[in-house]
Parts: structure tokens; sequence; C-alpha cells
């Protein structure tokens, strides 16, 4: 009994983490600090969304008060793992975690970025672009500046992915669209048929007739949900993850 | 009677169902901890091929602290020959010291801090030690899931039956939890 009960604290140790989640995220910059202005907010999210639509990464900028307790590190990786930044299966998601009370601040690199955005990089990032415009107290300017570098970064090293998978990818995400296009021309060539049958066999057009109405069960109400890729619209993230890459500072 | 034999039958047959999916996610489960414990592993072998790099950028400023390096060398080769897990968290652990230590000795040379070679390493490092801090946690939740369903009944009637056993945590020597800290750039 006691060693069950000591194997339950055990566990319990590890759930009792200081790590609280902020909330669920809003767009690309989420700001629970209310540090930035409306506008500089927005000007952001276009750019991340801008840079999610050309590359499909997800870069998620986010401001907090402070870490309760927690070390930035854990922090930033269990928020990224809460989140799922990154598509799934890619993982290319970045985490800008930023800790105003703590004066701390991390970038989290998902798995699949570790090769474009290794950790001196993401230390230089931090070192030389955020630092100094965060000791000036210039959040906006700091991370407009990292946004610049790593977009720099991720377009000369932009993945162009083999035919075959591109194709399987366009697939992927253009499957609804294919299958109505689908259900449409197998509906049409069935009337079309049925015109013709009509001309010339009253029984067979009888027998066929009736099978009319399964060519409207398939009237699929499409799902407008479309996630990435539309506007400015902001889906949630992917489930990407991240294994811990990256690097952090204090300003 | 012939009642009670389909009774019997459809009793059995729960019972054959219930033993089939409880074995798949032992099995399962086992195996992702298997998997978890390889990324904990590829991190450790990324510390170990930059630590010597480190140490050659440093050898030259640093040349009394030959023990340090002796260690951190010794260590290595410990953890090269390791066969089971706990042979070489023995190891590893060996290593953290060691590069702790070493740690604490490059704060002595400030002239190691302008370096830029040596800033691009650290991060390097520092990277890594979050990156093995982040595998062993996922490694524990993975034996954490595992562990408990090895320990609630019934499963634990039948585990024992199957011949699973409990897998052990990553416990960590005390004060190495977190990533040893470089102090550079303050």
């Amino acid at each position: 009994m006691f060693k069950f009960l000591s194997c339950l604290l055990f566990i319990f140790s590890f759930t009792l983490d200081a790590y609280h989640s902020p909330g669920k995220p809003t767009g690309f910059v989420n700001d629970f600090a209310a540090i930035l202005t409306e506008q500089q907010r927005e000007a952001l999210a276009t750019k991340l969304a801008q840079l999610e639509r050309e590359t499909g990464v997800e870069f998620a900028v986010v401001l907090i008060e402070n870490l309760g307790g927690d070390t930035i590190e854990k922090f930033a990786v269990k928020l990224f793992e809460e989140w799922g930044i990154g598509k799934k299966g890619h993982d290319n998601g970045l985490l800008l975690l930023i800790a105003l009370a703590d004066r701390k601040m991390r970038f989290e690199v998902g798995y699949g970025l570790e090769g474009v955005v290794p950790d001196a990089i993401a230390y230089r990032i931090i070192n030389e672009k955020l630092k100094p415009a965060f000791k000036q107290h210039d959040f906006y300017g700091g991370i407009a500046e990292a946004f610049q570098e790593v977009e720099l970064l991720l377009k000369s090293e932009a993945e162009t992915p083999s035919s075959a998978a591109s194709a399987l990818s366009w697939l992927m995400k253009n499957w609804a669209i294919l299958l109505v296009v689908f259900l449409i021309v197998v509906n049409l060539l069935f009337f079309i048929i049925l015109a013709i049958v009509k001309r010339t066999s009253k029984v067979w057009y009888e027998r066929l007739r009736c099978y009319r109405y399964y060519f409207f069960l398939f009237n699929v109400k499409r799902g407008t949900k479309d996630g990435s890729g539309s506007g400015n619209g902001f889906g949630g993230f992917g489930g990407g993850k991240s294994g811990g890459g990256g690097s952090s500072g204090g300003w | 009677m012939n009642k009670f034999f389909l009774w019997l039958l459809g009793t059995v047959g729960v019972c054959v169902a219930y033993g089939w999916f409880t074995y798949n996610g032992l099995v399962k489960s086992n195996e992702s901890i298997n998997n978890q414990w390889a990324q904990v592993e590829t991190q450790y072998q990324r510390r170990f091929d930059l630590i010597p790099n480190l140490v050659e950028s440093v050898k030259g400023v640093m040349k009394q602290e030959t023990k340090i390096f002796d260690e951190l060398a010794q260590a290595r080769t410990r953890y090269a020959g390791a066969q089971t897990i706990d042979q070489k968290t023995a190891a590893t652990n060996q290593v953290e010291g060691a590069f702790g230590r070493l740690l604490a000795i490059m704060e002595n040379y400030p002239q190691l801090k302008s370096s830029e070679n040596v800033q691009t390493l650290m991060a390097q490092l520092e990277g890594t030690e979050n990156r093995i801090s982040v595998e062993r946690r996922r490694y524990n939740d993975e034996v954490k899931v595992y562990d408990i369903k090895l320990k609630t009944v019934p499963t634990k009637w039948l585990a024992r039956w199957f011949g699973f056993s409990e897998r052990p945590y990553f416990e960590a020597v005390k004060g190495s939890e977190q990533a040893p800290r470089v102090n550079f750039a303050d």
C-alpha cells in the first residue's frame, strides 16, 4: 500500500509542474500581456499569416505576463505541445515566447525546422535582434526584426517537395473539391445516359429512373471550415511538435 | 443446455477479446517507451558529438585544466561501452557532472566569452541539453501511461500472466534536472 501511495506521489510530482496554460490561441499573435497596440498586433498577424501561406510555417508569437515559477524552456515546450504549432507530420512550427515580468524569452523551434533554424541561429537572433530592442522596451520592433530574419532563412531554404509528394499533398488538400467534381460528373453522366435510354427503350428507362434519387443523395454539404490558407482567418494550429530545440535568453 | 452453452461461449469470447486488446495495448505502450528512449539516446549522441568540439576550442586557453578533460573523455568511453539503459544512464550522469564542472571552470576564463566559436558551441550545447530534458520528460510520460496500465486492475493480473513487467522512470541526478546554463551574454 505504501509503495502504491509513494508511486502515486511520484506520478503527481510529474504532473504538478508549474505550467499553466495561458489559454487558447486566438491567432498567430497572442498578446496575453497586452503590450502591443492594436495596429502592431494586426501588422504582425498579417505578416505571420502571409508567411504561413507562402511557406506553410506556423510562427506563433506569444507574450505572457509571467511564467508562474516555471522555467521558460519548460513553459515553451509545453505550450508548443498544447497548441500543436506547425503542421502535423511536418512539425514546421516556431514559437517566440516572451515573459514580461521574468524578462525572459525563448525561441522554440519545431522538429521539422531544426535544420533551417539551428540553435546557434536562434541564439544569434535573440542576442542581436530581440535583446537590444527589448532593453529599449521596443517589443514590436524586436519581434518584427526577428521575423524578418526568420523569413529570410525560411525563404532561402524553402522546401521544394518532390513532384510526386507535392501532387499527393495537393490531392490531400483539395480532396473535397475533387470529390464534388467527381460527383457532379457522375450525376451528369447518369442523366445523359438516362436521356439517351429514354429515347431507345421504355423498359430500361423505367428501370434506371428509379435510381435517380441516389444521385441526389450525394448532395454533400461541403464543410465551409477551411482552416489555413483562406484570408486572414485563423483556424487553429496544425498539430506540430517540438523537442526543445531553439534558444533562450533574457534582457 | 443449449442456452447454457451459448452463454459460456459468449463469456469466453468476451474474455478472449478483452485479453487480446489488453495485450496489444500493452505491446503498443511498451514500444512507444522504446521509441521514446531512442529519442533520448539520439540527443545523448548529439551531445557526445558536440562536447569534443567544445573541448577542442577551449583547450588552448584552459591549458592547466587537464583533469576535467580527462574526466569527460573517460565518461565518453564509458558511454560508448554501455549496453543497458542503466549503464547508459550512469555514464550520462558522469558526463553531466563533468560537463557541469567544465562550464563552471569556464566562467573563470573571461577571454572565452568573446570567442564567437565558443559562443556558438555553447548555444548548441545548451539546446542539446534542453532537448535531452524534453525527451526525458516525454520518456517518463510514456512510462507513466504504461505503468499505470500495469498497476491497475484488471490489467494488473493479465499483464503478469502475459509476462509484462514495470518499466523504470528516468531519475535524474540531483541538480541535473535543469539543463546547465552558461551566462556568457550578460
